[in-house]
């Protein structure tokens, strides 16, 4: 009887355990080494796919709502269009920013006047933690906020979100998408006049392809990024179509570190990022 | 004969009290950070603008009289010089608060996501001279802090030496 009743409290404990795991993704110390903790761990085969057009595809809920969430192509709009964009991301994007820095000492127009808020190990889980001096909030003049409030003083009218390279392999797929989401309705809690572009995911090289983080999680997340966009009326930009070859995979010339993580940009990437997102609006003028 | 001790004590206070006037820190700060560039071994770095004191580092540009930085532009790397001079001490406190918290903004960032680049980082630290105030995060950090100090002041301190050599040859030289 006392055996029994011990498996029972044993079995009740380690349900316990595992509910409150799966609760785990708000918890701060459940940001961790995302892609460090992964090394070590490569997918048992890397996966050669073809290439998934997102934006080609049709919403996976069924919906009254016309396909527009996917913004077309258009004539390449003048920079000053970014003026008062802000590029939200992680180190793909401080890659973006760094690269602008460069390029404005000889061209002050490049990307417009496009602010930026970036952090290496940004990920929309870990942005929708509270500020604190462990937070990974970026500074904004010497200053840690949310995101939302910096982009805010920031006089941002446009924002451009890249996140869920450090988050898949955290929070799951589904998860990661709904981080976001939510990310994102507290920027128009702030301002709600303000235009959201949400940018897919980008894809990595095919040999550094990890058990969760791997282009086909990555492709799922942009998918579901898609059907939030679609439900909620936001742009969203498959800047992923533009930098994978016809396996789905980072295109080898695009990659600055084939070697170590297979997911980071070059120049010529960050040329063809802008490029994309120049001649895609959401305008049919281009701005 | 008694008085030559007190005349040679008294030289040697007004070599001091010249020499101290002279031992302000200087240091052309461009050219400090154009000689580290020929020991830093990443390829990848860019230099930043006075438009970036403020948005990525709280600093007023009021406060700088002279800066270098110099960052790793792929977002993969810690690598990060700030080399500054205040205008004054207070600006040089200012200055100095914001890239400790820089300094520790990066370490957050880094604990977690690039562990080799927080251990480099660990060994770095913001350093105050008089007015100047650098933060040098490089796996080179050992040369480049040795780039720095050796710029700041080099010929007031050689002089100094000079005046007290030259101060205790004349104590040495035997009466006529």
């Amino acid at each position: 009887m006392k055996r029994n009743r011990y498996a029972k409290l044993a079995a009740f404990g380690i349900a316990a355990a595992v509910f409150s795991a799966c609760l785990g993704f708000e918890n701060p110390a459940a940001t961790t080494a995302v892609i460090a903790g992964e090394v070590g761990e490569p997918a048992s085969a890397p996966s050669a796919r073809p290439a998934v057009q997102v934006c080609s595809a049709a919403p996976s809920s069924s919906s009254e709502i016309p396909w527009q969430a996917c913004v077309s192509e258009t004539q390449e709009a003048d920079p000053s269009f970014l003026d008062d964009a802000v590029f939200v991301g992680d180190s793909v994007t401080l890659k973006l920013k760094y690269y602008a820095a460069a390029r404005r000492k000889k061209d002050p127009s490049f990307l417009g006047k496009a602010k930026f808020l970036a952090a290496g190990s940004m990920g929309s889980g870990n942005a929708l933690q509270p500020v604190s001096a462990q937070s990974i909030h970026p500074l904004y003049n010497g200053k840690k906020a949310p995101l939302e409030d910096s982009a805010a003083k920031m006089g941002a009218k446009k924002i451009y979100i890249m996140l869920g390279i450090n988050d898949i392999a955290l929070y799951g797929i589904d998860r990661s998408a709904k981080n976001l989401e939510k990310l994102a309705l507290r920027f128009l809690k702030v301002c709600p006049d303000e235009e959201l572009f949400i940018q897919s995911a980008t894809p990595m090289v095919r040999e550094k392809q990890l058990k969760s983080l791997n282009n086909k999680n990555i492709a799922a997340y942009d998918k579901e990024l898609l059907d939030i966009c679609q439900k909620r009326k936001w742009n969203y930009l498959d800047v992923a179509s533009v930098m994978q070859g016809s396996d789905g995979a980072l295109k080898p010339e695009y990659c600055s570190d084939p070697g170590i993580l297979g997911i980071h940009f070059t120049d010529t990437a960050c040329n063809v990022w802008v490029r994309y997102i120049l001649t895609h609006t959401g305008k049919e003028t281009g701005g | 004969m008694k008085k030559t001790p007190v005349v040679l004590l008294a030289c040697m206070i007004l070599l001091l009290a010249g020499c101290s006037k002279s031992h302000t820190k200087s240091a052309d700060l461009t050219q400090v950070m154009a000689d580290m560039k020929q020991k830093i071994s990443n390829t990848q770095m860019t230099d930043l603008s006075a438009d970036d004191l403020m948005p990525d580092y709280g600093i007023d540009s009021g406060d700088v009289k002279q800066f270098a930085i110099y960052i790793d532009s792929t977002g993969t790397k810690g690598d990060e010089i700030i080399l500054m001079e205040g205008k004054n001490s207070a600006s040089a406190d200012r200055i100095e608060k914001c890239l400790n918290k820089r300094y520790e903004q990066k370490k957050t960032e880094m604990k977690s996501y690039l562990p080799e680049e927080y251990a480099m980082l660990e060994k770095c630290r913001v350093r105050r001279d008089g007015t100047y105030v650098a933060m040098i995060v490089s796996p080179q950090h050992e040369d480049l802090e040795k780039i720095y100090l050796d710029a700041l002041t080099p010929r007031a301190e050689k002089n100094c030496l000079r005046c007290l050599g030259a101060a205790v040859r004349i104590r040495q030289k035997p009466a006529p």
